[in-house]
């Protein structure tokens, strides 16, 4: 396999408490300690060099999704369901297939953990039954993965599409009371505390929510949490009624919950930033709102959003590098010797993404398709 | 002159002043029966209505409008067709408006931003039911002349009704106040976010009001357990003769139809001189006269 040299960036290697000017080398997919022989030279100077970004949920439809994957630096997601066949190409990112909690994803039996299985995901559906919830936690545990949990309890979210409040009452659409996530969280963390293991919260959109994960980290209890851009940058005033855009899982509150997700993020309350990216068909948004397909395509609006938040660069890069892979236990995310040689050039000034580089070969190159 | 009518929200005091007078215009010296000659107007109804679909068909016909009715039990919606492919096939046979119910809140709206052609709504979801709204306001505009500080209490299930909706938004913008009542599973505290006030007990709501809107109430909501019972209901936020008698003198009494009689109201409180309900719907032929007349 290839060799890389990487000379003379700025590393920002958060993990590993890295933020100098220096050279990385890549060998055989790896971070290596010394310059590898007859490798390729490249000469960074005056960017920034981080580890590749890691995006927590993604669901890749088209090698579209792959390649705005790549042009925004990522080089691993990790996708909810699997991929169509044929659209991957010898460049993309890698892609890692969550498994399912529960048989079907069904909620009413556990599933087997297949060999190589990392994160038990159930997609956008909870457990509404607290003892199988339990014995899930408990089983996971033993074997050493991590349960991520889309909190949602479907008797009080009901047929909502928006978080309870002004908005939805003047648009006349079934809302979502906070509690519908937040009893969940309680719910799960009480769980926790029993069942041992590790817990990680998906898409967190309250406030409420928030306060509950950070007692729980207070109380030492093994629990992470990532938000997405959607619910970083937009409340339910804050996008025009009705237009698709705003039709997104978990529904979209208020401006005071959106205000304090921002907060964790640069606090480190919250772990992760993962895009929940779903390219929607023109047929699924075509339609009244409450009917549209929630998602949207988010893959491209969470490393500019970070970017623009007043907070320093490594914890920037932190939220999309060794807070992900550290939450779902995943390895790499970071710079240090051995890890994967996964990395990302990015402009210091503008913080635009120059070059991705996946298992130590140069994916993508701005102003140069591959 | 409006582009469409999809809610009262967007529309501005003199939008909805300008369709108030032409309905007094039309009431006083008739409907012109060439306004709309040679146009096409559309009934798109995507839910049941009686009211609402023979009121704009006799509207539109009086305006020498060819009238389209488009029912979705008998159409190909059935098979599968969308909204907007519905609605795009009928306006490529030369549409002048369509005039459209739908159980989803923003149906009307959708195909106004799609489609090419006026869009009115005659009630989507739990969104907007602006004719109504209109009819209700000109309605009482004919008794009292104007609406500036006068109290209307619209009573029952606010949380799932357009028609609260729309009127609270009409009647603040002609001057009037606002308050609902009803059990707080119907009738959320978050309503005072829209700039009205909220009672739970009926009988101290009555003595402030100078009219009182009595909403439908769905029998399905005992299922949902919004209510614990019909009858509770009845006892608590239905209006009988002892209510009715608690009213101020002179306030009104109205209701969207159809009624629910021993539910929201007792059969013995429909009968008398402060009920305009009848009023109300020969009211509607105008207001929607009115409407189309108004689109551009």
């Amino acid at each position: 396999m290839s060799a890389l040299i990487l000379k003379s960036a700025l590393v920002v290697d958060p993990r590993n408490n890295k933020n100098a000017v220096g050279d990385i080398y890549f060998e055989n997919g790896l971070v290596v300690s010394h310059a590898p022989s007859g490798a390729q030279v490249l000469d960074v100077a005056g960017h920034c060099l981080v580890p590749g970004f890691v995006d927590m949920r993604c669901t890749v439809r088209s090698r579209a999704d792959l390649q705005l994957a790549l042009e925004q630096g990522y080089t691993t997601l990790l996708c909810p369901q699997e991929a169509p066949d044929g659209i991957f190409f010898p460049e993309a990112p890698k892609c890692l297939h969550m498994a399912p909690l529960t048989r079907g994803r069904e909620g009413k039996e556990l599933a087997g953990v297949p060999p190589g299985a990392r994160v038990l995901f159930d997609g956008n559906r909870s457990i509404g039954n607290a003892a199988l919830m339990r014995r899930a936690m408990q089983y996971a545990s033993a074997v050493g993965v991590v349960v991520m949990v889309h909190a949602e309890d479907k008797l009080l979210s009901g047929k909502g599409v928006l978080g309870e409040g002004a908005a939805a009452l003047s648009w006349g659409i079934p809302c979502v009371p906070v509690s519908a996530e937040a009893t969940v969280i309680a719910r799960d963390l009480l769980l926790l505390e029993e069942a041992g293991g590790h817990l990680h919260f998906a898409h967190i959109s309250c406030k409420r929510s928030l306060q509950l994960i950070a007692e729980a980290k207070q109380r030492g209890l093994s629990v992470t949490a990532d938000v997405s851009p959607m619910h970083l940058n937009n409340w339910d005033l804050s996008i025009e009624a009705y237009s698709p855009r705003a039709r997104v899982w978990p529904p979209l509150r208020a401006e005071e919950d959106s205000l304090a997700l921002r907060e964790g993020l640069k606090s480190g309350l919250i772990d992760a930033i993962a895009s929940d990216h779903y390219r929607r068909t023109k047929d699924e948004i075509e339609e009244p709102f409450e009917l549209c397909v929630p998602g949207g395509e988010h893959l491209n609006t969470v490393w500019p959003t970070l970017w623009s938040m007043d907070m320093p660069l490594a914890d920037k890069i932190a939220r999309l590098t060794s807070g992900p892979a550290r939450a779902l236990r995943l390895g790499g995310g970071h710079l240090g010797e051995g890890a994967f040689a996964d990395a990302v050039v990015l402009d210091v000034k503008t913080g635009q993404v120059l070059k991705t580089i996946v298992d130590g070969r140069i994916c993508f190159s701005r102003g140069a398709m591959l | 002159m409006i582009p469409h009518l999809l809610s009262i929200r967007e529309l501005s005091r003199e939008d909805v002043l300008d369709i108030l007078e032409r309905a007094s215009r039309l009431k006083r010296e008739g409907a012109c029966c060439s306004a709309l000659a040679g146009k096409v107007v559309v009934n798109l109804f995507y839910e049941p209505s009686t009211r609402t679909s023979c009121s704009f068909e006799v509207a539109a016909a009086g305006l020498g409008a060819h009238v389209l009715n488009w029912n979705v039990a008998s159409s190909s919606s059935v098979k599968g067709e969308t909204l907007l492919d519905t609605a795009r096939n009928l306006a490529a046979m030369g549409v002048f408006a369509f005039v459209i119910r739908h159980p989803n809140a923003g149906a009307p709206a959708l195909v106004a931003r799609h489609i090419n052609c006026a869009v009115v709504n005659a009630g989507d979801g739990r969104h907007e039911h602006p004719s109504q709204a209109l009819l209700d306001a000109f309605t009482l505009k004919e008794k009292w002349g104007d609406l500036e500080g006068r109290h209307i209490l619209i009573v029952g299930d606010v949380l799932h009704s357009r028609v609260a909706r729309s009127n609270l938004y009409c009647l603040k913008l002609l001057g009037a106040k606002v308050s609902f009542c009803g059990p707080p599973s119907l009738v959320p505290k978050a309503f005072e976010t829209l700039g009205t006030h909220i009672y739970f007990d009926l009988d101290e709501a009555l003595k402030e009001a100078d009219a009182v809107m009595m909403l439908r109430l769905q029998k399905e909501r005992q299922t949902e357990a919004l209510i614990p019972s019909v009858q509770e209901y009845h006892r608590r936020w239905g209006l009988d003769l002892r209510r009715l008698s608690q009213l101020k003198r002179g306030a009104f009494v109205m209701h969207p139809g159809p009624v629910n009689r021993g539910l929201e109201m007792a059969s013995e409180a429909m009968e008398g001189p402060s009920n305009l309900i009848l009023e109300q719907v020969s009211n509607g032929v105008i207001i929607r006269q009115a409407i189309l007349e108004s689109l551009q």
